[in-house]
């Protein structure tokens, strides 16, 4: 008892985290069990009925949720296989600029766009490529490559590419700095004796560059492997609209829209899709920390 | 990197590459920036480029007559502030308590802030948790459930473990109090580092819809970015437009797109101007979060 009056400081100091943590993190998750439940608002979270698995039964037989899981795949594994590449390839880029000055410009515009939100990324795009005096159109149909105004935003082969372009211009630059930070950590008298070798640039890009970083691009595509169920919600709730909605839905928009717009109803099936979303990220989670773990103690060998 | 390295093809490709990369990222910023600073009569032509052709405040003045977007703007002030104040305070004091070797919860509580990190309830059961709290419509919504985040706690928990132990000693050998070693100097010596928590958790409040949007659904409550993300997603400027169109005797002196332009200004500027000082924690802040798993 001494000993506690003795941190008494210490114990005030920890109070509002431990409250914090018990009412905002544990008291949500204890809130999973609408999931098995048939939730009723007025008898709460801890007098509705168990129903067992059968909102789950439910959400399996869903086109809705069927869809969305397909969409947030794809979405999802195409952000991974195009646009992961293309990061190492652009922190190389960066890598070669020998001038000072230019090279800090490069980085600093590259990751402005990381720090505005994506309603605002949203914004600047629909201006950019709307059919009424977007620069976009204007510029297309003035060189000749269109003959009229073309509606991205609004045209389902178009949504993807789009996605995928304002995904990059939003974050790329900002991804890359972990590549950026491990080439600069390369032992810059490899390439001076690559060099008196003979070696041109894209050589010494090939053989010291990409061997230096290599660990770490494996490293980051697995910690990135974990996030298949995360295709990236507020941009795609931000840039969707009924037209492409097919094919934007993901995941975690359905239960948002789950909240909105069915409201009481479809609290449980929200949660039960929630918690499909959880366990198999936390499946893949484990898996890949297995697999970083393995790929860290090998880089070490 | 040896200085003198002659122009070959090789760094001229890729410095124009790496030049039309930066072109890319700032010209949509400058693009909206131009059009709303340009009469939004004018605008309506089109062409407009590279720089205003017909200089006017006029959307800016629209913006400012409608007190719906200055109340909006208001409530993010107000979470910016509080929010940001409160998370730096409270993760300061954690973090100083969990440093503390002798601390008899300190075991207990490493555990307890970490497991949040991989497990969360999700939407909606958090939705009902903020319901039951009485959270719902309350502004207090915007504050309350970002007052520590982990991830931050594990920064200055890291810095904290840094500091040389011999001035926090002597201040004990001359009858220091946790309390007064707290405030007197741990918190002076951290600036730095609370500084960066302070941007970042700061943007975040800036930025963020999802809040606004989930658990609002009276509008007067909502932030700037819940009133954009409407403006985008309908016809909503048509109304701020036409308001200013009542005010000036019928005749229209803004449209709905310049509007929203000006409002994008708004809506961005404060975070343009934060982040050059950022920048240079970034590094840190991106190897510590990649590590972590």
């Amino acid at each position: 008892m001494n000993k506690l009056y003795q941190q008494k400081w210490l114990i005030a100091f920890a109070l509002p985290g431990f409250l914090f943590f018990l009412v905002f993190a544990y008291l949500p998750m204890y809130g999973v069990v609408i999931s098995f439940q048939d939730f009723d608002v007025f008898k709460g979270v801890f007098r509705s009925d168990f129903v067992g698995f059968d909102n789950f039964k439910t959400l399996f037989d869903m086109p809705d949720f069927n869809n969305a899981l397909k969409n947030t795949i794809l979405i999802s594994a195409l952000k991974m296989i195009l646009l992961f590449p293309a990061t190492v390839v652009f922190a190389l880029m960066i890598n070669e600029i020998s001038t000072g000055w230019f090279r800090k410009f490069v980085q600093t515009t590259s990751y402005l766009p990381y720090f505005v939100s994506w309603v605002i990324a949203a914004g600047i795009w629909y201006k950019l490529l709307s059919i009424d005096g977007g620069v976009v159109n204007d510029l297309l149909v003035s060189l000749g490559i269109l003959k009229e105004p073309f509606y991205f935003l609004a045209d389902k082969d178009a949504f993807y590419p789009i996605i995928l372009f304002t995904e990059a211009w939003k974050n790329m630059g900002f991804s890359a700095i972990i590549f950026i930070a491990s080439l600069s950590a390369i032992d810059v008298q490899q390439y001076e004796a690559a060099r008196v070798d003979g070696a041109s640039r894209f050589r010494q890009i090939w053989h010291i560059s990409l061997p230096g970083i290599k660990n770490t691009i494996v490293l980051m595509f697995i910690l990135n492997a974990s996030n298949l169920l995360k295709a990236g919600q507020d941009q795609l709730w931000t840039m969707s609209n009924v037209t492409v909605q097919q094919k934007a839905e993901i995941l975690d928009t359905l239960v948002l829209r789950y909240l909105k717009d069915m409201g009481l109803t479809g609290y449980s099936i929200g949660t039960a899709m929630g918690i499909f979303q959880a366990f198999i990220g936390l499946v893949l989670f484990i898996v890949c920390n297995y697999l970083a773990k393995a790929a860290k103690s090998d880089s070490i060998i | 990197m040896e200085k003198k390295r002659k122009l070959d093809a090789f760094a001229a490709v890729n410095g124009l590459l790496m030049l039309l990369f930066a072109f890319v990222c700032i010209y949509p910023f400058y693009y909206v920036l131009i059009v709303s600073l340009n009469d939004p009569l004018d605008a309506q032509r089109g062409g407009l480029y590279l720089w205003v052709r017909s200089f006017s405040f006029e959307n800016y003045k629209a913006i400012f007559k409608t007190s719906e977007l200055l109340n909006a703007y208001q409530i993010t002030l107000f979470r910016v502030v509080a929010g940001t104040v409160l998370h730096v305070v409270l993760t300061a004091m954690f973090a100083f308590a969990l440093t503390k070797k002798h601390f008899v919860f300190r075991k207990f509580l490493t555990w307890w802030m970490l497991i949040p990190m991989y497990f969360s309830g999700g939407i909606i059961p958090t939705y009902v948790v903020m319901d039951m709290l009485g959270l719902v419509n309350n502004v207090m919504v915007y504050v309350l459930p970002h007052l520590l985040a982990t991830f931050h706690i594990l920064i200055l928990r890291s810095y904290l473990n840094e500091l040389p132990a011999a001035l926090e000693e002597s201040a004990v050998i001359d009858g220091a109090s946790d309390f007064s070693l707290f405030w007197r100097i741990v918190l002076p010596l951290s600036t730095p580092v609370l500084a960066t928590v302070a941007l970042f958790i700061g943007v975040f409040h800036w930025n963020d819809w999802f809040s606004g949007f989930t658990y609002m659904t009276s509008e007067h409550l909502w932030t700037a970015q819940n009133v954009l993300l409407k403006i985008i997603q309908t016809n909503e400027a048509s109304n701020i437009a036409s308001i200013s169109k009542m005010d000036s005797g019928f005749k229209a002196t803004v449209t709905a797109e310049s509007v929203k332009m000006a409002m994008l200004v708004i809506t961005t500027v404060p975070v343009i101007v934060v982040y050059p000082f950022l920048q240079k924690y970034f590094v840190k802040g991106m190897m510590l979060g990649s590590v972590k798993g």
